[in-house]
């Protein structure tokens, strides 16, 4: 069994079915680029992966464990506990801009903790810590500062930790959106067209970050228009057209496409 | 009447002007933001009912709404309730002005919140936030930010408005103004009343500005 494990999604909106049954499967610490033109359902696929969008039919597995099954009703809870096998980097970055980056990278850990703090300080809870409840969220807190530090130090913003997202670069901020993306250390991190809207130099230091992150074994999906970097870069890639998966392989299926489709497509992204 | 004098009977309607517009701010802005809830909330009925009764509030005159309050309920239990209880018209003129502001702010509010981008809300769906916390982490702050120059130009307008509170004969500085000049005949303190309106609206101008360049720190 494979470590994600996509199984017959399928997704319309009224009668247009923008996913007509995808499967898609990824090992563990590999990395799948899923190409295609616009309108053939990639960006769909990773909504409903992320459950942006809720799949009407199929499910989805990470690690053995069925987190989405369109056939089961699941609470906002239960989604929201499911949904952190995933993280996901928006083409528009989607900072918050109130926050500074650092607080953008720490937030949603804290925000955990007092949930966190509960269950461990429950009273039938066999390894309830010792020392005060309040004493130990102030330390996780504390933690989460330093957690997001090192995140930040990782995509290259050690000295940016204070300045808003404004204030930045388009690369700088989906950067950060890198690190916000990695702190609650998702299972599968996705990437939904990362560098669409930033010009050659920025997009390559936002791949190198990628790279980075493939070199430490990160499970990544991402969905992309840069064909050298996903030749380079990914261990599998998927081709959709049409809500379907048309073929997929291997970084050869770029040099030696044998779809006629990808072969249109990839003329079409040649030219561009 | 000497200037000193008029001056100190001013100060002394224009403490119960300053006091209405404070406790109607203080009350009316979080209601608001309850009359907001309640005008976007998912569940139609109280959805329509709230609209609704923005619509009436918005739709008719303050002056009628302060008569309203005053006398409606007296009528109702047949006794004359704010007449009887020490302050009673201050205090229907209080509750006329919060529910009056409180569905002004609301479409404010409303305004506000809708402004907000979908991305900051998928980007608190993806980390796992909860609705409350996607809304007081996430959405609220930015709402704040964007509303200041509206809710100013309303608060603006309140201080204008707490005068109406005297069409029952709550004594604000026109009503004192106006006393003078029927019992002494003198015209001027009105017009000096207005400068009190001035020199208030000054300050509330030089506070929003300052909550706006506190605000100016990062961009939407």
């Amino acid at each position: 069994m494979s470590y994600l494990e996509v199984k017959n999604l399928c997704k319309s909106y009224d009668r247009n079915h923008v996913l007509k049954g995808v499967d898609v499967t990824l090992e563990k610490g590999q990395v799948l680029a899923i190409i295609g033109a616009s309108g053939g359902g990639k960006t769909t696929l990773l909504r409903c992966i992320n459950f942006l969008t809720l799949a009407d039919g199929g499910s989805i597995t990470v690690d053995g464990k069925e987190i989405y099954n369109a056939d089961v009703k699941y609470s906002d809870k239960e989604l929201r506990v499911n949904r952190l096998q995933f993280g996901l980097v928006f083409q528009s970055y989607n900072l918050f801009p109130q926050y500074n980056i650092l607080k953008n990278v720490y937030l949603a850990m804290n925000l955990r903790v007092r949930s966190e703090a509960k269950a461990l300080f429950a009273k039938d809870n066999p390894d309830r810590p010792e020392g005060k409840k309040r004493e130990w969220i102030k330390a996780q807190k504390v933690q989460n500062v330093q957690i997001a530090k090192a995140l930040l130090a990782k995509v290259g913003l050690a000295d940016k930790e204070k300045a808003y997202p404004c204030e930045l670069s388009g690369g700088q901020c989906q950067r950060a959106a890198i690190a916000r993306a990695l702190a609650l250390s998702p299972a599968v991190l996705c990437f939904d067209e990362p560098t669409s809207a930033l010009d050659p130099q920025l997009t390559k230091e936002v791949l190198n970050v990628i790279r980075d992150l493939k070199a430490e074994g990160r499970t990544m999906v991402i969905v992309t228009h840069e064909m050298a970097f996903a030749k380079q870069s990914a261990d599998k890639i998927v081709f959709m057209a049409g809500g379907v998966v048309v073929e997929e392989g291997d970084s050869s299926i770029i040099d030696n496409p044998r779809s006629d489709a990808l072969r249109a497509f990839l003329a079409s992204e040649e030219s561009e | 009447m000497s200037f000193s004098q008029v001056t100190l009977q001013l100060l002394q309607g224009f403490g119960t002007t300053c006091l209405l517009f404070i406790l109607t701010l203080v009350f009316s802005l979080p209601l608001g933001l309850v009359v907001c809830a309640g005008s976007r909330t998912r569940f139609k009925p109280l959805r329509y009912l709230t609209r609704a009764f923005v619509w009436v509030i918005r739709g008719t005159p303050l002056m009628l709404q302060l008569f309203v309050v005053f006398y409606v309920p007296g009528m109702v239990f047949n006794t004359p309730i704010f007449a009887n209880i020490p302050n009673g018209r201050f205090v229907a003129a209080l509750i006329a002005f919060v529910i009056n502001y409180a569905c002004y702010f609301s479409e404010i509010y409303r305004g506000g919140i809708e402004s907000i981008s979908v991305g900051q809300y998928e980007a608190s769906a993806v980390l796992g936030f909860s609705k409350g916390q996607t809304f007081f982490h996430v959405v609220l702050p930015q709402v704040v930010k964007r509303i200041v120059p509206p809710i100013g130009n309303e608060i603006i307008t309140l201080v204008k408005d707490t005068s109406l509170a005297r069409v029952i004969a709550v004594i604000d500085i026109i009503m004192v103004a106006e006393n003078i000049l029927s019992l002494k005949a003198l015209i001027w303190p009105l017009f000096y009343a207005g400068v009190f309106f001035l020199l208030f609206n000054g300050l509330v101008t030089l506070l929003l500005r300052y909550a706006e360049k506190k605000l100016d720190y990062y961009k939407i």
